[in-house]
């Protein structure tokens, strides 16, 4: 074979091969370093924090099952170069329990990336005794990734929302995020003000109309009898309990990135739960939405609750992912769609379960996904 | 006989000539090693392998996906050849 000489590499040499094994609570001190190095989320927060929280997940109360771990990429030093955060999960499928698996914070070093480490990381996850396997939230390099491992993206499952609250302040947010921090407050403040005045003037882009609802803090068994409303029209939906959900909201108040955790049942004149939603409201900031469900045709109406209530409570955007029933309705009509902002993926060899993965009749909300978690 | 090491031959150089486009290279050894050199990273073999399902009309299934097979130019040749021969 006539080859010229090689050419130098692009990158330095990985020393040598690195090994995968499970996620011990030893190796949380390193992961808490690379989240803080990834994830930029992750600086908002104390390592203490971060240790705690990743404590939690993922040896703390939590569901576990023989075979299903997270993993750790550790070179031949030992030191932890790469990791895969894994949670598995059980849901109702056709009246039977399944095993299915969540991953998420797919991480790795420079040197780790060289030698593969993302993709075997996920190839072993994928080849687990779970019957399916999903990721909420990915960017564009995991879902190539998965979807070359076998997996798929779900389209209906990955339709972001953006909604202007108060839209000075929604407009100028780009504008503030270029700029340095001594001139970031007065352009927000300018920005809240406009749109202050454009309230009192009652321009009809700045307003939110009340809903014809009662709007009011729902407990956690409410919501757990509502869950199992809507999980009738479901043909899959997680096998949740009161505690798992407790479990939850537990670890979403503590968060104090996001703002303050709102639960809002959404009740109708007859006094019939409807519906309910769990969002973050941030004053003067992003209200990101956790879960916003309603029975069938009722979406216009909880679409306006959420904007109602997160606009009295001070937010200037309201955000979220919509699930398949509400793409078509307000969630996706009357806001910023983004398809494909970030990615559902699943990873299912029963043909059966995957086609109902893939459409309404499965139930996955970001609550499923614990992606924002860390 | 002739004609084989002729096919063989222009296999190698369409790898050869994927492999250099992906990775942004003048040129590569058959026997380099892309992982030891840190050439490959998971999403530069996942670009490559669509590459070379497009140069070559072969599909990689999830199935037979083995990193061994993308260590080296060598190895890539032989995974094409055995994709080619399915």
């Amino acid at each position: 074979m006539n080859l010229a000489k090689t050419a130098q590499p692009l990158r330095p040499s990985p020393s040598s091969s690195f090994k995968i094994r499970a996620f011990t609570p030893g190796d949380i001190e390193s992961v808490v370093q690379m989240s803080i190095e990834h994830f930029p989320q992750c600086r908002l927060v104390s390592p203490g924090y971060l240790y705690e929280t990743i404590d939690d997940l993922y040896f703390k109360d939590t569901f576990s099952f023989d075979g299903i771990d997270s993993l750790v990429a550790v070179d031949p030093n030992g030191t932890v170069s790469g990791f895969l955060g894994v949670t598995p999960k059980k849901f109702r499928y056709q009246g039977e329990t399944i095993l299915a698996s969540m991953c998420n914070h797919l991480m790795a070093s420079e040197e780790a990336r060289s030698a593969l480490v993302p993709m075997r990381l996920l190839q072993q996850f994928l080849s687990g005794p779970q019957k399916f396997s999903y990721a909420d939230g990915s960017v564009e390099s995991t879902r190539l990734l998965w979807k070359r491992l076998g997996g798929e993206p779900s389209f209906s499952n990955s339709v972001y929302y953006k909604v202007p609250l108060r839209p000075m302040s929604f407009g100028t947010r780009p504008l503030q995020q270029r700029f340095p921090n001594s001139l970031r407050k007065p352009i927000k403040k300018i920005s809240y003000g406009a749109d202050y005045l454009f309230g009192v003037a009652r321009l009809p882009f700045s307003r939110r109309k009340q809903p014809d609802v009662r709007l009011s803090p729902i407990g956690i068994d409410q919501i757990f009898e509502g869950l199992n409303r809507i999980w009738r029209s479901k043909e899959i939906y997680p096998e949740t309990s009161t505690s798992d959900l407790d479990k939850i909201f537990r670890l979403l108040k503590n968060d104090p990135r996001n703002g303050t955790l709102h639960h809002i049942g959404i009740w109708n004149n007859r006094d019939i739960l409807t519906g309910w939603f769990i969002y973050y409201a941030s004053a003067g900031g992003v209200c990101e939405v956790i879960q916003a469900v309603s029975l069938p045709g009722k979406e216009t109406e909880l679409f306006e609750s959420i904007c109602w209530h997160a606009y009295n409570e001070g937010g200037t955007e309201l955000s979220g992912r919509a699930i398949p029933s509400q793409i078509g309705t307000p969630f996706t009509t009357k806001a910023f769609s983004m398809p494909g902002r970030m990615w559902t993926l699943f990873h299912c060899k029963d043909d059966g379960l995957a086609r109902v993965l893939h459409s309404d009749k499965a139930f996955l909300t970001r609550m499923e996904g614990d992606l924002w978690l860390i | 006989m002739a004609e084989a090491a002729l096919k063989q031959n222009a296999t190698d150089n369409r790898v050869h000539m994927v492999l250099c486009d992906q990775l942004l290279l003048d040129s590569v050894d058959p026997d380099t090693d892309l992982f030891e050199e840190g050439l490959l990273d998971s999403m530069a073999l996942v670009n490559l392998m669509m590459a070379l399902e497009q140069e070559f009309s072969i599909m990689i299934a999830p199935e037979d996906l083995d990193m061994e097979d993308y260590r080296s130019m060598e190895s890539i040749v032989s995974m094409v050849n055995r994709m080619q021969s399915i």
